[in-house]
């Protein structure tokens, strides 16, 4: 097998798995098309820094996280740099709707900021690990854990805010 | 007891050392807000695992893949390109140089009188013959002797030449020696003669009726004495280029020394020759008599 067929049989199995994430991640279908498209073809090229047999899941959307940081720099914004109004509270309120249906949760991980929608998408979405969202999104192990718990309680926070 | 909420995160997550994980269970003993938040933290990773895959459109996945297979494509061509483009201008550039044409003559000639029987295509003793048979095939051949010393005209051939090109090759023999005259066509960078050993091979170039003769011979005499009789078969070449004529003695034109010419420089290129039966011509692209140059031939005293 050439390198083009070990980038198809490898990578392009991912390739849904991977818009799922982009499309919750921009929040329409135009962007996540787009975001997804760069990341594969700046993965192409850079195949050869790839060693065959490795976690290529977590090396694609590294490129993706990396393709969608580029995109936030070049409009002057950050993802990272989200500002909240109010860290969330470390023991959760009770709330009543949590869970209506996937179109409400997924209403609702849109109002989510995207740093946290992003650690939330990996963890609970894709399954990776504590050290591999550290190593996708560049930061520390610690800041993973913090973020997907900020994550969860805004995202309970924004459900409850759905709920009829 | 307290503890960070990021460590009740982590603890769903199982992502806790044991001891982490023992500090954790503790404190879930006895705090009810611990345990709410477990039990939070629970369904929102449900909820967000129950979330539906959103599929690309239909056709994303085909276009993403024809700009990958473009990209390659256009890498392949943005490498090979130049690459094709040297290589092709490199052979055009080798294949007109003398030394390769002396490479290719002597290589054919060898082959051909390594075989039992040579692969001529019309066997004849007469060079009008083989002349008239190329002419059939739509080749113009210049005539050649039909001897020289003991090597005597036997046929010839069409000789393949690297690059596709056909050229006639006439075969000389005697009884030990061959010698092949190749008629080419195509350009071939030399000033009037090259003669060089090519791979054991003598091999001559010389400009000839409007063409390049090539000459091959093991043996280097044989190639000079074709050459020889040749001149002698022919008469003398006269070139003319602008500026000074180089004509050598011994030619004429109605029983006048053509050297005794008043040449001007005309930017014609015209080649007097003599045919066996000794009748005059005017060989090469422009008549001699169709120039500025006849008003001096009749002019002469």
């Amino acid at each position: 097998m050439n390198r083009d067929d070990i980038f198809e049989s490898e990578a392009l199995p991912h390739l849904r798995a991977m818009y799922g994430a982009a499309y919750r991640l921009t929040g329409n279908v135009h962007d996540a098309e787009d975001l997804v498209q760069e990341t594969y073809l700046r993965a192409y090229r850079a195949f050869d820094g790839y060693t065959p047999g490795t976690n290529i899941r977590a090396w694609l959307y590294t490129i993706l996280h990396r393709v969608r940081t580029d995109a936030f720099r070049r409009q002057g914004r950050s993802p990272i740099t989200t500002e909240l109004s109010d860290d969330g509270p470390a023991v959760p309120p009770p709330q009543r709707a949590l869970f209506t249906g996937g179109e409400d949760v997924g209403r609702a991980l849109e109002k989510v900021p995207e740093a946290f929608r992003a650690a939330l998408l990996l963890r609970d979405v894709q399954d990776f690990t504590y050290d591999e969202i550290a190593q996708i999104l560049e930061i520390p192990i610690g800041t993973v854990m913090s973020r997907l718990h900020r994550g969860r309680s805004l995202l309970r926070k924004a459900l409850g805010e759905h709920a009829p | 007891m307290s503890l960070e909420p990021e460590k009740i995160t982590a603890y769903v997550d199982g992502e806790l050392s044991d001891a982490e994980r023992r500090e954790v269970e503790s404190l879930l003993e006895s705090s009810a807000a611990a345990r709410e938040q477990v039990e939070t933290e629970h369904r929102v990773r449900q909820a967000l695992k129950d979330l539906p895959l959103v599929e690309p459109e239909s056709g994303f996945e085909q276009r993403l893949r024809r700009r990958l297979f473009k990209k390659r494509g256009h890498a392949r061509i943005r490498i090979w390109l130049p690459i094709a483009a040297s290589l092709a201008l490199g052979l055009l550039w080798v294949r007109g140089t003398p030394q390769f044409v002396a490479l290719e003559l002597a290589r054919d000639h060898r082959a051909c009188f390594s075989m039992p029987e040579l692969p001529a295509q019309v066997w004849s003793a007469d060079e009008t013959r083989v002349r008239a048979w190329f002419r059939e095939q739509g080749t113009r051949v210049p005539a050649l002797p039909n001897s020289a010393e003991d090597l005597r005209l036997v046929g010839a051939r069409y000789c393949p030449l690297i690059g596709g090109s056909l050229a006639p090759h006439i075969y000389y023999s005697s009884a030990h020696r061959g010698l092949s005259v190749f008629v080419l066509e195509r350009s071939v960078r030399f000033d009037r003669r090259y003669g060089a050993m090519a791979s054991g091979t003598a091999v001559r170039l010389v400009r000839w009726e409007g063409t390049t003769l090539g000459i091959a011979a093991q043996d280097p005499r044989d190639v000079e004495s074709f050459r020889k009789a040749l001149d002698e078969s022919h008469g003398r070449t006269l070139h003319v280029f602008s500026g000074r004529p180089r004509v050598k003695p011994g030619l004429t034109r109605n029983g006048a020394p053509v050297s005794l010419l008043r040449f001007r420089p005309s930017g014609a290129v015209a080649q007097l020759g003599a045919r066996v039966n000794g009748i005059h011509e005017v060989m090469g692209s422009i008549p001699i008599s169709s120039t500025n140059l006849s008003s001096n031939l009749a002019g002469r005293p």
